[in-house]
């Protein structure tokens, strides 16, 4: 029986020796130290933080942003037990078959592994997170949640498709499995310990150990026989790029991919869409939500590859009275009584225009589903990989004395394009099935660039492929040129695809773990 | 940092009014039994006048302030008792001169109050603040009072630091002995860990012009 170690403690050991060291205890880190416990013992799980969030360690990550502007960097990841799965939402869903295929006139490289690959290994991840394989069977889910099942739109032969997002119950992976970890026999986990190097032998080919750092000064070396980064996209980046003494470009960058092709689930608000009274509650996000359901409306594999399109779906936001007309209504007490002015006269007008909408809200909640006057559409996509986003490694310096990461962001042509022609599509699409008509903005880079946001999901960066010329790591995310240095976590994908990215990084653990432990 | 928007605090003497609504009619009952119909008719205009200057300064509400008026009007007009009635020309003087009192203030009636009499400038900043407030909403829920990896911020500016039920704090918060005030907010937000060394909580370096939006858009919570 082992128990947490805290780096910091004087009595803890200075050199830490083991099977496996797997640096960091997120989504990717916890299932391959859970996995691999039972097959290798001797397992060192190596975190940054402790049991609970803390500033001074989350400030390791405060990189600036380069390009199109990403999320808060010391907030949108967590650096503590239990990772970035701390703060998940839990939205689980599988790469759909093309998301594998390459697809040049993309960008998009393909997989080297396929949906059967990985196609057990999700369906444990699932069951690992409280979800049942039938939970993406869009027709059983649909009746399931009390929804006709003849609301899905490719039941009236469009190229539309739903695709379900499933909410997974059980998703503070660092709450659940601390138990586990902190008594499992084969596992070492280490609290408080931040890797600052990988230190390669002097041919460059096998890591010999690595160098780490407790905040209050105490360094660390760690030996083992096989290493595995799951510190997350960016910082498993960072490590390999800034651990340069051997091979001057960084560990597995021969070919400068190293931080390149990051990419997230971009999103954009835009548009509107006037419903007619024959769209289905399915696809009304609040309506489907009350009923623990989100289904997209997205386009068949066949329509993707015929017109050049990325994954793209869209989300149809409700709105039966506007805010303003809300605000309004709650001040025409208050207009009555204060001190008169225009406003009251203002708020009148604002509240008898929306009447309608009203109505149709009170229906909507005492005798079933009636759509909104109009809904925002939120258009989202999987970004094209793009070699110019990437990780940067700055000259600044943590207070670990490592180099800080920075994040150059963008957005491509071909995902402004997507957005374009896929709203263009779902409108018409929707307009031959009589449920409604598009009222279309203009998709412009300023629009997209003022607008974009992502999903947290961190995808790239450390890529997959068979060939070391297209990627850093190989299919079983060993990073090629390097015999015993591994990758987990969405670093390694080679697209984001379709996919809610927690549950496929379980997954590849799942799969990791079978080969680093000797049975794949 | 920019100045912060503060709410405006413009008093409402709306009890006043109210008694001066309610008081008059009979007082002008008792006046009429023992004046003549000028200075009936004088008073009339000098109430619907009074009213009209109370209702455009700080007026009772437009609600109150429209029954006074009408309920004068009526009075003298065609609800009143035959014995408070006044002779023809006095009376379209009065009905006159009360429906312009009526109306007139409607054109000259101030645009709005808070929320909507803050500037444009005011908006934007709240706006402004609402988009970056992006970088909280992963750790704290700015809608609710759920706390998340971070305590829920609503209503934060005002509340005793470190005392949001349910959430355990850093030593250094939990005994602290303040009262988040827009300005410690702000440089809290800036540089936690300079602020209260041990917190949870981090940032990446940020200017502050943003950090006065995002105090803004929390201040502007605060208010609804």
């Amino acid at each position: 029986m082992t128990a947490f170690v805290d780096a910091r403690d004087p009595s803890a050991p200075r050199i830490l020796r083991g099977s496996v060291c797997i640096v960091g205890a997120g989504a990717a880190g916890i299932t391959l130290a859970r996995a691999l416990a039972k097959t290798r013992p001797g397992v060192l799980l190596i975190e940054s933080g402790g049991l609970e969030i803390d500033g001074a360690t989350q400030m390791l990550f405060a990189g600036h942003q380069l390009g199109q502007r990403y999320f808060e960097l010391t907030s949108c990841r967590l650096r503590y037990f239990g990772g970035t799965t701390n703060h998940w939402s839990g939205f689980c869903r599988a790469n759909d078959p093309i998301d594998y295929e390459p697809r040049p006139a993309l960008g998009l490289p393909g997989w080297p592994i396929g949906h059967e690959d990985l196609a057990p290994y999700i369906e444990a991840a699932g069951a690992s997170l409280g979800i049942t394989a039938a939970a993406f069977d869009p027709a059983a889910v649909v009746r399931g949640r009390g929804l006709d099942p003849d609301q899905l739109v490719e039941r009236h032969g469009t190229h539309l498709m739903t695709k379900i997002f499933e909410l997974a119950p059980d998703i503070r992976l660092g709450q659940i499995f601390r138990d586990e970890i902190a008594t499992a026999p084969g596992v070492t986990p280490v609290l408080n310990l931040s890797v600052t190097k990988i230190a390669l032998d002097p041919t460059g080919t096998r890591v010999d150990h690595l160098e780490a750092r407790t905040l209050s000064g105490v360094a660390h070396r760690i030996e083992a026989e096989d290493y595995v980064l799951c510190a997350h996209a960016i910082e498993n980046a960072r490590l390999m790029l800034a651990s340069d003494d051997v091979i001057p470009q960084g560990v597995g960058n021969a070919h400068d991919l190293v931080g390149r092709y990051f990419s997230d689930h971009a999103h954009v608000e835009a548009s509107r869409f006037i419903p007619s009274e024959r769209f289905p509650a399915l696809y009304d996000f609040d309506a489907a939500r009350r009923r623990r359901l989100n289904a997209n409306l997205s386009f068949t594999d066949d329509f993707l590859r015929e017109q050049g399109l990325l994954q793209y779906y869209c989300r149809f936001t409700p709105v039966y009275v506007s805010p303003e007309a809300e605000a309004a209504r709650g001040r025409l007490k208050a207009d009555l009584l204060a001190p008169a002015d225009r406003q009251l006269f203002a708020d009148i007008a604002a509240v008898m225009a929306e009447l309608d909408g009203t109505r149709r809200w009170r229906q909507t909640r005492r005798s079933g589903f009636r759509p909104p006057p109009v809904y925002l559409l939120d258009h989202r996509i999987e970004q094209a990989p793009n070699r110019d986003s990437r990780v940067v490694l700055s000259q600044r310096r943590d207070a670990l004395g490592s180099r800080i990461a920075d994040l150059d962001w963008r957005v491509s042509d071909a995902d402004i394009d997507t957005i374009a022609r896929g709203q263009r599509a779902i409108g018409r699409e929707l307009a031959a099935l009589g449920y409604g008509r598009i009222e279309e903005e203009e998709i412009t880079r300023p629009l997209v660039e003022a607008r974009v946001e992502g999903h947290y999901h961190h995808i790239g960066t450390l890529r997959m492929a068979d060939r070391p010329e297209e990627g850093v790591v190989d299919r079983w995310q060993k990073v090629h040129g390097v015999a015993n240095l591994h990758v987990g976590g969405s670093a390694v994908f080679p697209s984001a695809g379709y996919s809610g990215p927690t549950m496929m990084i379980i997954a590849m653990s799942l799969r990791l773990a079978e080969r680093l432990g000797g049975r794949a | 940092m920019t100045a912060l928007p503060l709410p405006s605090a413009r008093p409402l003497p709306r009890l006043p009014a109210v008694l001066l609504a309610l008081v008059l009619p009979p007082v002008a009952v008792w006046l009429r039994r023992g004046a003549t119909r000028t200075a009936w008719a004088l008073w009339a205009l000098s109430l619907a006048a009074v009213l009209t200057l109370r209702f455009l300064a700080a007026g009772p509400g437009i609600l109150l302030w429209a029954l006074a008026v009408l309920a004068a009007l009526g009075l003298v007009l065609r609800a009143a008792p035959p014995a408070l009635q006044l002779a023809a020309p006095w009376r379209s003087v009065v009905a006159v001169f009360g429906t312009a009192a009526l109306v007139l203030p409607l054109s000259v009636l101030p645009p709005g109050r808070t929320p909507s009499a803050s500037s444009p400038a005011d908006l934007a900043l709240v706006a402004r603040g609402n988009h970056l407030a992006e970088a909280c909403r992963p750790c704290h829920a700015l809608s609710s009072d759920e706390n998340r990896v971070g305590p829920s911020l609503l209503g934060v500016i005002g509340r005793k630091a470190g005392t949001m039920p349910g959430f355990a704090y850093s030593e250094g918060l939990a005994s602290a002995d303040f009262v988040w005030e827009p300005e410690l907010i702000a440089s809290f937000a800036t540089d936690p860990l300079t602020m209260i060394p041990g917190t949870k909580m981090a940032v990446s370096p940020r200017p502050d012009d943003e950090t006065a939006a995002i105090v803004a858009y929390l201040l502007s919570l605060a208010q609804k």
